[in-house]
C-alpha cells in the first residue's frame, strides 16, 4: 500500500509521538496473523484532509511483547485490547490514561491533553407564579418566602419592599389573594403568606433611602389612607414635596377608622405612617379640601384624590332610620377613634362582607352579650374573609344565614327587626345565586341594637367637578388613573368602590406613576436596589416529597382575653414556625 | 460530602437499543469517570470474512449492521473492485450513491426518532418514524429489502432503477422532504423541551474530537470539517459534496448535524437520480484479489475502514473492519464526566452508537 512505513516495536512509540506531534488523527490498527509472527498495522489519518492513510507496520514473534501506544494516543486502548482478546497478541502497558496525560482526575491533576469538558449547572430559571400573579402590589412571593426558609428576614423584609410600602399594615390585614392561590394547596395546604409578611416586618428592621435630591414639584393628596400614604411614599422618594390632607384627626384612613384595633394595632399603623412623615411628606389631620382648584393655586402642581369609600349604604327597609340602628362604617370610627359607644346585650349584624364580621367582633368587645349576624347567602356565597368568619364564631358570634330585613320597629329605646327567610336562586349578575324570599316566612328579633354592614361606597364632593361613574366612584383612566381634570389623578377605593388595601396600593402605585410622569419624572418607582444573593439549589423532589408539611397555625389569644378589649388576636409565629412555614414552599418560580 | 458511587448503565437500558456497558463513577448526581466496555454481542465476523469466499463476504458485510447495511457492502466491494483493478460502471457509481444517502436518511431518521424517545417526547419519536416508514418504502420498491438492502455486489450493483421508478421515487423523496418540512424539523429546531435536555450536554471540543479520533458527526459537530465524501468515492465528485459543520460540539451541535443532513441527502439522493447516466451496472470479474487495500467510505455514523488482504485465492487472507462507532466510543471519556446523571443518556446516545457495528 502507499505511505507504507514499515519499523521494529522500539520504534512504535517514537513514531507514535512523530504522528502526534504531526496532529494525525488514529483511526485504528489491524493486526494479521502471518503464521509464524504477527503483522500489526497502525493506520494514521494525516492532518491534510483527506489524504490516504498512513500505514506504521510492525512486526513482532508470536511469543513477543508489543508496547502499547495508548499513552500517546488514547483513544488506541481499544483497537489494542481488541487485538490482545482476539489474537492473543501481547501487548504492555494498555492503559486508560497510563501517564496520566488525557484526563484529569483527583489522582492525576496536571493532565494536559485533555480536560472533562466544563460542567456548568444552568442556573434555575425563574417564571412567573400564581402566587406572585395573584398579589395586586406585585410582591416577589417566592423569593420573600424562601429568604424566611433560609432564615434571612432582613432580606426577606428588602424583597417585600420592593413592591410594598407597608409590610406590617399588610403582613396583619392583607386577605392574602396569594394563598388563595397558591398551587400547595391542591396537594396540602397553602402557604401561609400573610403570616410570613408580619414575621419578617415583626423580626427585621428596614431602612428607607431618602430622595437624592427634591425636584421642587409638590403634590397634594387628599385622603391619608393606604392609597394617599403608598402615593405619599413613592412620590418622596421621587424627591416631590408631598403634603397630604386628612378630614379625620388622625391620619391611617379606612386602617384607622375601619379596621379594629385587635386586628391592627395602633402601634403598628402609627409606625408605618410615621416611616412616610420621615421621607419628608407632610400630613395635616383635621382639613378637609372643600376645593381642588384651591390647591392648584396653592402652588400643587397634581392632586390625588385618594378619599376612599366612608359612606354607609342604606339597607332599603322600613324604619331604617331609627335611632338605634346604625351604620357598621360609623361603629367602627367611632370605637376606634376612642368614642365611647354602648350598643346594649342583644346585636344584629346585617351583611356578609368583612366589614359585617369587624362590626360583629367590635360589638362583642364592647360587651354585648349575644350578637348575631344576618345574611341572606349561605356561608359559601359570604364575600367575608373565611379564616375572619372562622375567628368570629369562635369568638361566640351567631350567623343567621338566608335571612334578610323586611322591617325595623319599636319604640323608646327598644327595638326589633322583623326578617324574612330566604332560598337561594338562579344565579345573578356577580355569578351567585340570587337570594329569593320565602312567602310567609318573617320572623321577629327583639334587639337592643341594630348595625347595617351592607356595604360603602365613596362619597365625592360635588365641588371637586369630577366625572363620577356607576357606585359612586371616579371615573379615571385604570392604567394611568387619570381623572377627567387635567393634574387631578386618584387612587383607592374612590376609584375602584370598596376592595382591600393591597388593592389601594396597586392603584395608588400606578396614579404614583403617572404624576412623576405628568411632573416631567421618568414614571419608574423609586425602588431601593435589592440586595438579595438568589439561590441555585433547592430541595429535590423526594426530600420534599417525603415530609409533606402542615401548614403553620398562628397561636392567638384565648377567647376571655380577646374579649376584655381590643388586643390583637393573632400573636405572631415564632422563628421556628416561620422557618418551618418558609421552608415548605415548594418554589414553583424555579424552572431548572 | 459528596460519596461516590458506581452506577452500571447498561448492556440492558432503556435507551439503549443495543448493548453497551458504561460503568459510571458518580459524585452524588455528577458523573466524575466513566469506563466503556462492550464485547457483549461479537460475532466473528472479521474470522467469518476469511473462511467464505470474498464473492459471499459481500452478503456478510451486508449483515454488519442493520442501519447502514449498503455503505458496509459498498465499502467491501470498493476495496475488492480496487484490488482487482475493476472499474465499474459509471451508472453503478451513481446508484451507489443514491442508495447509501438512502440509508443514511433511514439511519439518521431512525436515530433522531430515538433520541425524541429518550427525551420523552413520544410524538415527535412518532413523527419521524412515520417519515423514516416512507424512507423504507423507497427501500422496498428500488432494492425489494426494507432494511438490508443487498444490493451491491463485486462489479457493481445488482438492481437497476429504471425511469418510471427514478421518477415515482423522485415524487416520495419530495413528498418526504415536505413531511419533514411540516412535522420534525421545526420541532427539533426550535422546541424547548429538545433544547433543554440536548444544549450543552456533552460538550466536545474539537481538539479532543481530533485527539480521541472521533469520526462522523460526532466530530463534524464539534467543528471538524472532515467527511469521506469529500474524497469524491462512488460519483460523489460529479454530484456534488460540502460537509455540514456545527461548531457548538454539544449533543443539540450533533442532532442539528444529522437533521441536516437529512435534507443534505435528500438533495444527493435527487441529484444522483437526476445525473445517472445510463448503461451498464455491473461488469463481470475475474480472478482472485490478490494485494493489500484500504476502503473508507462515509458511513451515517462516521467514516468506516475496512482493511482488505488478498492471496490470490478465491479467500481473503483478512478482512478488518473498523466501524465508526469504534472510533467515537473513547469520546465517552470526556463528554460525560462533569455531567448530570439525568444527562447520561442523551450524551450517550448523541454519538448515535451502533454496538453491532462495533463489535462485528
Amino acid at each position: 500500500m502507499e505511505n507504507d512505513i514499515s519499523i521494529t516495536k522500539d520504534e512504535l512509540i517514537a513514531e507514535a509521538q512523530k504522528m502526534m506531534d504531526e496532529r494525525a488523527r488514529f483511526s485504528t490498527a489491524s493486526c494479521v496473523d502471518l503464521g509464524d509472527k504477527f503483522e500489526i498495522i497502525y493506520h494514521f489519518e494525516p492532518r491534510e484532509y483527506p489524504e490516504p492513510l498512513k500505514n506504521i507496520r510492525v512486526k513482532i514473534a508470536k511469543d513477543d511483547t508489543l508496547p502499547s501506544i495508548s499513552d500517546v494516543y488514547l483513544c488506541a486502548a481499544l483497537i489494542e485490547n481488541e487485538i490482545q482478546e482476539l489474537f492473543d497478541v501481547q501487548i504492555s502497558g494498555i492503559a486508560l490514561d497510563f501517564q496520566k496525560r488525557f484526563l484529569r482526575s483527583k489522582e492525576s491533576p496536571e493532565a494536559e491533553l485533555l480536560k472533562p469538558c466544563p460542567y456548568k449547572p444552568e442556573p434555575p430559571e425563574r417564571i412567573p407564579v400564581r402566587c406572585g400573579e395573584a398579589c395586586p402590589a406585585g410582591i416577589d412571593i417566592p423569593r420573600y418566602v424562601r429568604l424566611i426558609g433560609e432564615g434571612k428576614c432582613a432580606e426577606s423584609l428588602a424583597t417585600i419592599k420592593q413592591a410594598l410600602p407597608f409590610p406590617g399594615i399588610l403582613g396583619r390585614v392583607c386577605f392574602a389573594p396569594c394563598e388563595d392561590n397558591c398551587r400547595q394547596a391542591k396537594q396540602e395546604e397553602p402557604i401561609a403568606v400573610r403570616m410570613l409578611k408580619r414575621f419578617a416586618y415583626d423580626h427585621a428592621t428596614y431602612e428607607e433611602k431618602k430622595a437624592a435630591k427634591q425636584t421642587g414639584k409638590r403634590v397634594a393628596i387628599i385622603g391619608s389612607g393606604p392609597a394617599g400614604l403608598a402615593a405619599a411614599y413613592y412620590l418622596a422618594k421621587r424627591g416631590h414635596g408631598v403634603t397630604i390632607f386628612e378630614a379625620l384627626a388622625e391620619a391611617g384612613g379606612m386602617m384607622r377608622a375601619g379596621i379594629p384595633s385587635y386586628r391592627l394595632p395602633r402601634n403598628i399603623l402609627d409606625d408605618e405612617i410615621t416611616m412616610v412623615k420621615n421621607l419628608g411628606v407632610e400630613i395635616k389631620t383635621n382639613t378637609k379640601v372643600e376645593s381642588l382648584d384651591k390647591l392648584s393655586q396653592d402652588g400643587y402642581q397634581a392632586v390625588l384624590v385618594a378619599t376612599g369609600a366612608h359612606q354607609g349604604v342604606k339597607m332599603g327597609v322600613e324604619g331604617e332610620d331609627h335611632s338605634k340602628v346604625m351604620e357598621c362604617i360609623d361603629l367602627l370610627r367611632d370605637v376606634n377613634f376612642g368614642k365611647k359607644v354602648k350598643l346594649g346585650d342583644r346585636v344584629a349584624v346585617i351583611g356578609g362582607g368583612n366589614a359585617a364580621i369587624d362590626a360583629a367582633r367590635t360589638a362583642l368587645r364592647l360587651g354585648s352579650k349575644e350578637v348575631t349576624i344576618f345574611y341572606r347567602r349561605t356561608k359559601a356565597e359570604m364575600p367575608a374573609n373565611p379564616e375572619e368568619v372562622a375567628e368570629a364564631i369562635k369568638e361566640g358570634v351567631k350567623i343567621e344565614f338566608l335571612a334578610a330585613p323586611t322591617k325595623v320597629f319599636g319604640k323608646n329605646g327598644a327595638v326589633a327587626l322583623e326578617n324574612i327567610r330566604m332560598k337561594l336562586g338562579e344565579p345573578d349578575a356577580s355569578g351567585r345565586p340570587r337570594p329569593e324570599p320565602i312567602e310567609g316566612s318573617e320572623f321577629k328579633v327583639d334587639l337592643d341594637a341594630v348595625i347595617a354592614a351592607i356595604g360603602q361606597r365613596p362619597e365625592i364632593p360635588g365641588q371637586f367637578k369630577l366625572e363620577i361613574g356607576r357606585g359612586n366612584v371616579i371615573v379615571a383612566n385604570a392604567e394611568t388613573m387619570a381623572t377627567s381634570k387635567a393634574d387631578v389623578f386618584t387612587a383607592g377605593d374612590v376609584v375602584t368602590g370598596p376592595a382591600s388595601v393591597v388593592e389601594a396600593i396597586r392603584t395608588a402605585k400606578l396614579a404614583a406613576i403617572s404624576i412623576d410622569k405628568h411632573l416631567g419624572g421618568t414614571g419608574v418607582l423609586p425602588i431601593d436596589e435589592l440586595k438579595v444573593k438568589d439561590l441555585t439549589s433547592r430541595r429535590t423532589f423526594i426530600e420534599r416529597w417525603a415530609e409533606e408539611g402542615e401548614r403553620v397555625e398562628m397561636p392567638s389569644l384565648s377567647i376571655e382575653d380577646r374579649l376584655k378589649g381590643f388586643d390583637e388576636v393573632e400573636l405572631g409565629l415564632s422563628e421556628e414556625m416561620a422557618i418551618a412555614e418558609g421552608q415548605r414552599c415548594w418554589r414553583c418560580d424555579l424552572e431548572e | 460530602m459528596a460519596t461516590r458511587t458506581v452506577i452500571p448503565f447498561g448492556p440492558q437500558h432503556p435507551v439503549l437499543p443495543e448493548p453497551v456497558h458504561l460503568k459510571l463513577e458518580l459524585e452524588d448526581e455528577k458523573v466524575v469517570g466513566v469506563t466503556p466496555i462492550i464485547g457483549y454481542i461479537h460475532r466473528g465476523i472479521e474470522k467469518a470474512g476469511e473462511l467464505n469466499t470474498f464473492r459471499q463476504n459481500v452478503h456478510i458485510t451486508d449483515r454488519i449492521c442493520g442501519i447502514c447495511s449498503f455503505i458496509h457492502t459498498q465499502t467491501y466491494c470498493q476495496g475488492v473492485e480496487a484490488l482487482m483493478n475493476v472499474e465499474v460502471p459509471p451508472r453503478t457509481r451513481f446508484l451507489r450513491v443514491f442508495w447509501s444517502e438512502l440509508s443514511r436518511t433511514h439511519s439518521h431518521l431512525l436515530w433522531l426518532g430515538l433520541l425524541c424517545d429518550a427525551l420523552g417526547f413520544e410524538s415527535l419519536f412518532m413523527q419521524i418514524w412515520r417519515a423514516r416508514e416512507m424512507v423504507l418504502d423507497i427501500s422496498e420498491m428500488t432494492t425489494g429489502h426494507r432494511i438490508i438492502q443487498a444490493t451491491s455486489v463485486v462489479g457493481g450493483v445488482r438492481r437497476d432503477i429504471d425511469k418510471d421508478m427514478a421518477k415515482e421515487v423522485d415524487k416520495r423523496i419530495v413528498s418526504l422532504k415536505e413531511m419533514l418540512d411540516n412535522t420534525a424539523t421545526p420541532t427539533l429546531l426550535h422546541d424547548p423541551t429538545v433544547k433543554r435536555r440536548a444544549v450543552g450536554k456533552g460538550v466536545l471540543s474539537k481538539e479532543q474530537a481530533e485527539i480521541l479520533g472521533a469520526v462522523g458527526p460526532t466530530s463534524r459537530g464539534s467543528g471538524v470539517a472532515k467527511d469521506m465524501r469529500q474524497t469524491g468515492y462512488a460519483a460523489f465528485k460529479e454530484v456534488g459534496f460540502e460537509p455540514v459543520v456545527e461548531t457548538a460540539g454539544d449533543s443539540y451541535a450533533r442532532t442539528l448535524v444529522r437533521a441536516k443532513e437529512v435534507y443534505q441527502s435528500i438533495e444527493l439522493m435527487r441529484k444522483a437520480l437526476a445525473m445517472m447516466p445510463g448503461g451498464e451496472i455491473l461488469v463481470r470479474v475475474d480472478g482472485y484479489p490478490e494485494g493489500e487495500t484500504i476502503s473508507r467510505c462515509e458511513q451515517p455514523r462516521g467514516e468506516v475502514i475496512y482493511y482488505i488482504k488478498g492471496n490470490g485465492t478465491n479467500h481473503l487472507e483478512r478482512l478488518k473492519i473498523r466501524t465508526p462507532t469504534f472510533a467515537n466510543i473513547p469520546t465517552y471519556l470526556v463528554m460525560l464526566p462533569g455531567c448530570e446523571m439525568a444527562d447520561v443518556p442523551i450524551i450517550t446516545l448523541s454519538i448515535d452508537p451502533c454496538i453491532a457495528c462495533t463489535e462485528r
